[in-house]
């Protein structure tokens, strides 16, 4: 158990740097943070000695040696544009992004499960076709077209919600919806070819042979083994609230790390785009990891295993 | 954290729920009576003399005072006092200046005459090359400041420097603390600025927010206004509903395609044609464009006209001339129009120089200027309707060697002829420097030292006035037109654009603005 967990961690630690040395060097590639600022080239003297002040005339390898033996001290440096501290710039919006994402997986697990498990059990019935259909407009559409309705209908006709920022509980209704509905659109669906598919297996028909009730055997039986691949879906989805944040953030003006993020691959701003980098390794590995435990809840073979 | 229900808010059980769970999450303040302007551009940071963009104009000139003032509105120029309550010049290059006394800066201490030489002389000085900006487009001419006594300074120039008042009482001219930026160091003291201005910075939000607040020991009238917050948002669409909803009160940056969406029953519009042209530079020195009659032709076979009334609603301007009516008299000239549309003269010249087809490319950056993909597709089609071949190319980053023909724009920095002309097309610009723009008029550059320097202002505007001639024969440059835009606002603000500033700044002083009770 101890191997399979350091041989793990080491994987993981070989990935993470994998991943930021190969985002350093394609950033670089893409642009200095000087070219950004100066898009049409400045004087070579002050290009030497911006570049100098941000310690970048030095070769890659030095400037990423250099920095990884900062970050094990801790030290994940500052903009180069604002001067600000790295960690400080993501801490700031840490807890809205993640109350906007967190609750856009509650909203859409708490739609999507109930309606994918009614739909497969009224199976080929009038309102399960109805529901798919509205289950695929839901996942058909993109993020972005439902954001600029809702905005439109909620925002600028009704004055009825907020629209910008994250001030109020009022200014997470739309966000959250918005980022909740594809996400819930697509949970739906796996969740009702989950079931379908367990409701399909013989220990279901020899349940109700041995007499137990439908509901029953339905729910004890075959919602739980429907939930494993459900909750490989959720890692995966969790992955696209995150990547869809970018957009909705900016549509919204969300103080969100989205924003600062993309702001950093903009104006190759190295160091917020490396922690950005960091960061979102992180948050994958804890979705898999919370995954990896799901998997130990839901199937007993797991745990055996392990 | 607070949820404000009104009686139009819908109330359902799933937003009751979403507004418990997310209420403790909350912290984010709530500013009561306060100005909200959406801006489209938010600065990373505020410091007086490195910030030269538009989205930093948006807040400098409440934050900084410089040592003379602009009237806002006059045109031509006035001056006023400002941190320096005279000024004189004591000899060709040295102007004496008596500074104000007892000037409370916002971090409570009293202005010096160290103050004012360690700002201006770490611009003019270039003492961090994140100040090369501001020097480069401003300060070039100025050398040093020298503290001849507590509350007197004098400031050198290297050459005698007709534009003394106009470049001194640019933003980027503002007076910072030296107590604090020594203290604190360059990278904090910019994200919290110290100046002299009516409002103070409490709160900035690198690219994303800033919050002013009433300086209230501000040595000139106080400010209108007890709290500012700017808040980035970058989608117009957001602003406008952002406007319409009542989450600001004034936004900027509407462009004329999205102006009719405004309310105007609540709200008011101010539109202006900016003094700045969307411009195509023209590479004089080589490729397909370096025969002269090619590039005369290109300028005279495009029509302005068309252009400014199709892409800018008809609300966008076709230049006749390098020059903008905000400087005024003397310098402005009347009447003046050095532009033309001749397409027969045009295809004539493609003719007479004997053009190979080689293709002519208009390469630009997809969304970095407003509407210059439509542009492009209209020129294509003129130049091509008087026989040259012509393709679209866009890209993230230029190549200069493989780039004829791509578009830039700059504001008028300050009202006169060179504050547009001199980053365009001096010697130091990125033009002349990447081989786009080279004259070969033997006149040119005695014309241009004259235009600039000459301290007889009618010399200065003849100058000028063959400078521009020339420029047009030589095609280095096509002015296409002058953009429009427009500001909105809660129809109780009272507000008006300051043509003396630089363009995009946003005037809160007393005088400038006032705000009604909500209607």
């Amino acid at each position: 158990m101890l191997k399979v967990l350091v041989v793990r961690t080491l994987r993981l630690l070989a990935t993470v740097l994998l991943v930021l040395g190969l985002s350093f060097v394609f950033l670089r590639l893409s642009g200095t943070p000087v070219e950004r600022m100066f898009p049409e080239g400045i004087d070579p003297e002050v290009e030497a000695q911006l570049a100098a002040l941000w310690g970048l005339d030095r070769p890659w390898l030095v400037q990423f040696v250099d920095y990884v033996g900062k970050v094990l001290q801790g030290d994940f440096g500052r903009s180069l544009l604002s001067g600000q501290e790295v960690v400080e710039m993501y801490l700031d919006v840490l807890a809205p992004t993640l109350w906007l994402g967190g609750l856009a997986l509650a909203l859409s697990i708490a739609v999507g499960l109930p309606i994918g498990i009614y739909s497969a059990l009224r199976r080929g019935r009038s309102v399960d076709r109805l529901v798919n259909s509205l289950v695929f407009l839901a996942y058909a559409l993109p993020g972005f077209v439902v954001a600029l309705l809702l905005t439109y209908v909620f925002g600028y006709q009704l004055n009825w919600l907020p629209t910008i920022g994250a001030d109020t509980g009022w200014h997470y209704v739309l966000p959250v919806s918005v980022l909740a509905l594809g996400t819930a659109a697509s949970l739906a669906r796996y969740t009702r070819g989950a079931m379908l598919d367990e409701l399909g297996q013989e220990y279901i028909r020899t349940a109700l042979a041995k007499g137990l009730p439908r509901a029953e055997a339905t729910t004890r039986h075959g919602l739980r083994n429907a939930l494993i691949p459900v909750v490989t879906v959720i890692g995966m989805e969790l992955q696209a609230i995150v990547n869809g944040s970018f957009i909705i953030e900016t549509l919204f003006a969300w103080p969100g790390v989205g924003r600062i993020f993309i702001g950093a691959v903009k104006d190759s701003d190295y160091p917020v785009f490396q922690f950005g980098v960091l960061f979102y390794a992180a948050v994958i590995v804890v979705i898999n990891y919370f995954i990896d435990l799901c998997y130990l809840l839901l199937d007993p073979r797991v745990r055996v295993d392990a | 954290m607070t949820f404000i229900r009104s009686a139009k808010r819908p109330s359902s059980l799933a937003m009751a729920c979403i507004a418990a769970i997310t209420a403790s999450a909350l912290t984010a303040p709530v500013y009561a009576q306060t100005l909200r302007v959406g801006v489209a551009t938010h600065p990373s940071t505020l410091d007086p003399q490195k910030e030269t963009g538009n989205d930093a104009a948006q807040f400098l000139y409440n934050v900084f005072d410089t040592l003379i003032e602009r009237v806002p509105d006059a045109t031509p120029l006035q001056f006023r006092p400002g941190l320096a309550t005279s000024w004189t010049r004591v000899s060709p290059t040295v102007w004496e200046l008596k500074l104000r006394a007892g000037v409370k800066m916002h971090d409570g201490s009293t202005m010096t005459a160290e103050d004012v030489q360690f700002s201006l002389d770490r611009v003019f000085k270039k003492v961090d090359p994140r100040f090369a900006s501001a020097q480069g487009r401003f300060f070039y001419n100025f050398s040093h400041v020298e503290v001849v006594a507590p509350l007197t300074v004098r400031i050198h120039t290297r050459v005698p420097e007709p534009l003394f008042e106009v470049l001194i009482s640019a933003r980027n001219a503002g007076i910072t603390s030296r107590a604090y930026v020594e203290r604190m160091g360059l990278d904090k003291s910019m994200q919290a600025p110290v100046g002299t201005g009516p409002y103070k910075v409490t709160r900035l939000v690198p690219s994303r927010e800033t919050v002013l607040e009433r300086h209230d020991d501000f040595w000139g009238e106080k400010a209108p206004l007890a709290t500012i917050r700017y808040q980035r948002i970058p989608e117009v669409s957001a602003r406008v509903t952002a406007l319409a909803n009542g989450e600001v009160d004034f936004i900027v940056s509407v462009p004329p395609d999205q102006e009719p969406l405004i309310p105007t029953s609540r709200f008011a519009v101010k539109g202006v044609v900016w003094p700045m042209f969307h411009v195509m530079v023209v590479k004089m020195t080589d490729g397909p464009t370096r025969d002269a009659r090619i590039r005369q032709a290109m300028s005279l076979s495009v029509d302005r006209e068309k252009l400014a009334a199709a892409l800018w609603s008809g609300k966008g301007k076709a230049p006749t001339a390098h020059q903008f009516p905000e400087y005024g008299a003397p310098l402005y000239i009347e009447g003046l129009r050095t532009i033309s549309y001749d397409p027969k003269r045009a295809a004539q010249l493609v003719k007479e120089a004997g053009y190979d087809g080689t293709p002519i490319k208009i390469t630009y950056q997809p969304g970095y200027y407003l509407y210059f993909d439509l542009a492009a597709q209209a020129v294509q089609q003129m130049w091509q309707a008087i026989g040259l071949k012509v393709q679209i190319e866009q890209t993230e980053r230029y190549d200069h060697a493989k780039t004829f023909v791509r578009p830039w724009s700059n504001p008028m920095y300050y009202p006169d002829p060179m504050g547009a002309f001199d980053t365009h097309w001096s010697k130091a610009s990125w033009t002349s420097t990447r081989g786009y723009f080279k004259p070969q008029h033997p006149q040119w550059d005695a014309l241009y030292k004259d235009a600039r320097f000459s301290l007889d202002p009618t010399t200065r505007r003849e100058a000028y006035r063959k400078l521009i001639e020339i420029g047009e024969q030589e095609g280095g440059w096509i002015l296409l037109y002058q953009p429009y835009e427009a500001f909105a606002m809660r129809s109780d603000i009272r507000w008006n654009i300051p043509t003396a500033l630089r363009p995009y700044s946003l005037n809160f002083r007393a005088g400038q603005v006032t705000v009604g009770a909500r209607p």
